[in-house]
């Protein structure tokens, strides 16, 4: 197995045992005519293809497959663009640009935050940043469930000299009416969302908020490997 | 997903008159929030004389649930039950030290070994000494 099998092997070890990722890697390869020893980027679509059915069997939680098939869509989209993916996951779509979770239930939040730490670490992210991130995350979905009711959470990686982590969140809601006022600590929420934006702008580089009451709230924040 | 799990509970363990919980899966704040009445409703019972709370299976801890496990140790005291938080991942740590939320009023310890040494080495509940705990220290931030 070379080095680029082994970044597949390693986001499917997130998820299952050594023993069951070897061989349903070992499988897929076998159906999709690749060759693990000497995988190269263009083949890991139609690799990732072939591993779709397999993680259906072997991993029962829904949210787990749902995450797992996401990271390996997205590691398929980043290496061959013009090929499109035949198993699109249902919730969390890949693109390009990064993945998009569609927060519509308290249950979201958890994927949405998991996704993050996930994503993170496939980037190669300390710890301590993996666990910024999932946190970041976690308060800026949590703000688009409590109140806006639905939105989306976009994650995707940052390239060039600087590497990072951009999440963009983005509602419908009712807006925030006076920004500086919650930013500054002198509002303090039911829910806490003070609290958590304020704790989300403590824990990464750049923070943006761009809100209009009555037509919604985007928030982008950026966090770098340290 | 279209159909709702129903939600999934925390089991709160009874050893030597403590209760333990050990958080081994991602908190959703439907599961926090029936914790802390699942949490309550033993506390009731009224044999426990310590609760742990190993947060070792959690890797982030958010405001909304990091305000709840507070409001949960906080309540089992205001009920005579001394609340220890242990597990805590350096990582976790690190991250809520930065967001400024620092469990304030809540005992913590490294470990599960050292959270239960720690209870019995706790007065009996409802002595003087035990309401100056070296919780109450973390009370300027609140």
């Amino acid at each position: 197995m070379n080095e680029v099998a082994g970044e597949i092997l390693a986001i499917l070890r997130r998820y299952l045992s050594e023993p069951t990722s070897r061989s349903l890697l070992t499988s897929a390869a076998r159906r999709a005519n690749v060759r693990l020893e000497v995988l190269v980027r263009s083949e890991i679509p139609q690799l990732v293809q072939q591993l779709g059915p397999g993680l259906n069997i072997f991993l029962q939680e829904p949210e787990k497959l749902q995450n797992c098939k996401s990271l390996l869509a997205l590691v398929a989209v980043e290496n061959a663009p013009s090929i499109p993916m035949e198993s699109q996951p249902q919730q969390a779509e890949s693109r390009p640009d990064g993945i998009s979770v569609p927060i519509r239930a308290e249950h979201d939040v958890v994927r949405a935050r998991t996704l993050g730490k996930d994503m993170a670490k496939q980037l190669g992210f300390s710890e301590v940043v993996q666990t910024k991130v999932a946190t970041a995350v976690s308060e800026l979905a949590r703000n688009i469930f409590q109140y806006a009711g639905t939105g989306e959470i976009r994650i995707r990686r940052i390239e060039g000299k600087k590497r990072g982590i951009e999440v963009v969140a983005r509602d419908q809601g009712p807006g925030i009416s006076d920004p500086a006022l919650i930013l500054s600590g002198a509002y303090r929420s039911k829910w806490g969302m003070g609290a958590g934006l304020r704790g989300t702008k403590r824990l990464v580089d750049e923070f943006e908020l761009d809100t209009h009451p009555g037509l919604g709230t985007t928030v982008r924040i950026r966090k770098y490997a340290e | 997903m279209v159909m709702m799990m129903e939600t999934q509970r925390i089991p709160i363990v009874r050893l030597s008159g403590k209760l333990i919980v050990s958080i081994q899966t991602a908190l959703s704040d439907t599961v926090v929030d029936r914790l802390q009445q699942d949490v309550a409703a033993a506390c009731e019972k009224g044999d426990a004389r310590g609760l742990v709370v190993d947060v070792s299976g959690v890797d982030v801890l958010d405001s909304y649930i990091t305000r709840s496990l507070r409001d949960l140790a906080v309540m089992a005291r205001l009920m005579g039950v001394e609340t220890v938080v242990c597990g805590l991942r350096p990582a976790v740590a690190m991250t809520l030290v930065e967001m400024g939320m620092e469990l304030p009023g809540v005992r913590t310890a490294l470990n599960l070994d050292r959270a239960l040494a720690l209870l019995d080495s706790l007065q009996p509940e409802g002595l003087p000494h035990d309401l100056a705990g070296e919780g109450d220290e973390w009370e300027g931030e609140a």
